[in-house]
């Protein structure tokens, strides 16, 4: 009997739990502004990658949203709330062309609706995408291609009926990884010219 | 109504024919066992030969011997005709004064039960818009069942305001008459079964103009037609979006305009009565030209 009411209990918390979760439209299409457009600043993965300032698109790239509860300042303190992170997202299901042009509204995405956010109220927000193809690159963490990431932003996350609010955010730009022999090139550089100027 | 409309323009038809053919005027008294001369000319001799003809052997005046009755009932009757046609014919061209292009009509709907919701908007007009108009007053028990709840957004504070359904007097307490315009949505909630609402009322024709502003707007079809976005003339600007609510889901799914299409779930389509959120990022104005043929 105890164990009837017990499993009753948590199912219907787990219904209600469902019910009362927060969902939001992720998207960048409020507005099909060029500037509000995701594009490629540098080029590092051929004419695959797309070139600069074209926009991203297609199978190539995926865009992943990002959220914690409350609102965050700074990317520090966005990371240490250990943020929560969507599905990724490709293909032309969700972008609206391929990589290139942006006159083509390449660079702009739908994605539907992200659910199970949380309970309803205002989260700190943050998009990000990256250049998929190839091993290693199925995750924004491990991708070694483009990659790019959206300023924070803050969304009113709803619950059902209310309506769903979309995420609004400005553009950002994918671009090359540096790679781990650039960062020492670069300290041994530094350390170079240190030398250099305590012998002058 | 198309059928009462073609009744009135079959009623006047008739008349006006009959008019027009002294012929056909002739015909109908006679079917009316009206006797009347066919001749202008002859219309005394014609009495006369009328009052000197011998009666038929199944007469039963003949027994009782009173012509005087016979002739004074002829004229009695031939008057009554006259004025009858006389009234027939005012009747008829009165009624063709007041010819009427109204349309009315119904539309069902069915509220998912259970304590689901439902979006649903009145798609024709009635002489009350309002809560008790369109969804029934409390005592006597009318419309939606007591406990029902119906959502009605607000756009200034972009969310909804709930009012709830009783079994007594208006069954909406001060709130009877809170207008449920045509082309505004509501939610509807019902506790117990599924309910099937009738709409009823008159379908709007003309020129009709659904404005909605930017941010979020509940809305429906001002007219009680269905098809696609584009085919019930619902084409807002870029990066406007169409959040249609699913009962099976119990959330909405999203349908963005895009330059170059629909994207998220397509483009939507509608049924009559459906209620549904348009956000928009600027003032649109949703216009139909809909005339019943």
């Amino acid at each position: 009997m105890k164990k009837l009411l017990l499993s009753l209990t948590v199912a219907a918390l787990s219904v209600a739990t469902t019910y009362g979760q927060g969902r939001v439209a992720f998207n960048n299409q409020s507005t099909f502004n060029n500037a509000d457009a995701i594009t490629i600043s540098a080029q590092n993965m051929g004419a695959a990658g797309g070139l600069a300032g074209q926009g991203i698109g297609g199978n190539n790239y995926s865009v992943q949203l990002r959220w914690a509860a409350g609102t965050i300042t700074g990317q520090a303190a966005f990371e240490a709330a250990n943020p929560l992170a969507s599905a990724a997202f490709t293909g032309s299901g969700v972008f609206l062309a391929n990589t290139g042009d942006l006159a083509t509204f390449a660079g702009f995405f739908d994605a539907g609706t992200v659910a199970n956010i949380g309970a309803p109220g205002t989260y700190t927000m943050q998009a990000q995408a990256w250049y998929n193809v190839g091993a290693g690159n199925a995750n924004y963490a491990t991708a070694t291609g483009n990659v790019g990431r959206s300023a924070l932003f803050t969304v009113n996350v709803t619950a059902s009926p209310t309506p769903v609010n979309s995420t609004i955010f400005p553009g950002f730009q994918v671009s090359a990884v540096p790679e781990p022999s650039t960062f020492a090139l670069a300290g041994l550089g530094a350390a170079a010219l240190l030398l250099f100027r305590r012998r002058k | 109504m198309p059928a009462p409309n073609w009744q009135i323009s079959v009623h006047v038809g008739v008349f006006q024919a009959i008019l027009s053919s002294s012929w056909r005027l002739q015909k109908i008294l006679r079917l009316l066992d009206l006797r009347v001369p066919s001749d202008p000319k002859h219309v005394q001799k014609k009495t006369k030969k009328v009052v000197d003809t011998p009666l038929h052997l199944w007469n039963s005046f003949a027994t009782h011997g009173n012509i005087q009755i016979q002739n004074n009932m002829r004229t009695k009757t031939l008057l009554a005709a006259a004025a009858m046609l006389a009234a027939g014919f005012a009747s008829s061209m009165a009624q063709s004064n007041v010819y009427s292009l109204n349309v009315v009509g119904y539309v069902n709907y069915t509220f998912v039960g259970g304590g689901l919701f439902t979006a649903t908007a009145n798609p024709l007009n009635t002489s009350s818009n309002t809560l008790a108009g369109i969804f029934g007053t409390g005592s006597p028990l009318t419309g939606l069942p007591a406990g029902s709840q119906v959502q009605k957004w607000d756009y200034t504070l972009q969310d909804f305001v709930p009012y709830t359904k009783t079994p007594v007097g208006s069954g909406w307490g001060a709130n009877a008459a809170v207008p449920i315009v045509p082309g505004q949505a509501v939610f509807v909630k019902i506790t117990g079964a599924s309910y099937t609402n009738t709409y009823v009322g008159e379908v709007l024709q003309g020129n009709l103009t659904n404005a909605t502003l930017a941010n979020f707007n509940f809305i429906g079809n001002l007219v009680p037609d269905s098809g696609t976005a584009t085919q019930v003339g619902l084409v807002p600007a870029a990066g406007a979006q169409v959040q249609k609510w699913s009962t099976s889901l119990q959330d909405f799914v999203l349908s963005s305009k895009t330059p170059i299409g629909w994207s998220g779930a397509g483009e939507p389509s509608f049924a009559p009565g459906d209620g549904f959120f348009l956000k928009n990022n600027a003032a649109y104005n949703w216009v139909r030209n809909f005339t019943v043929q």
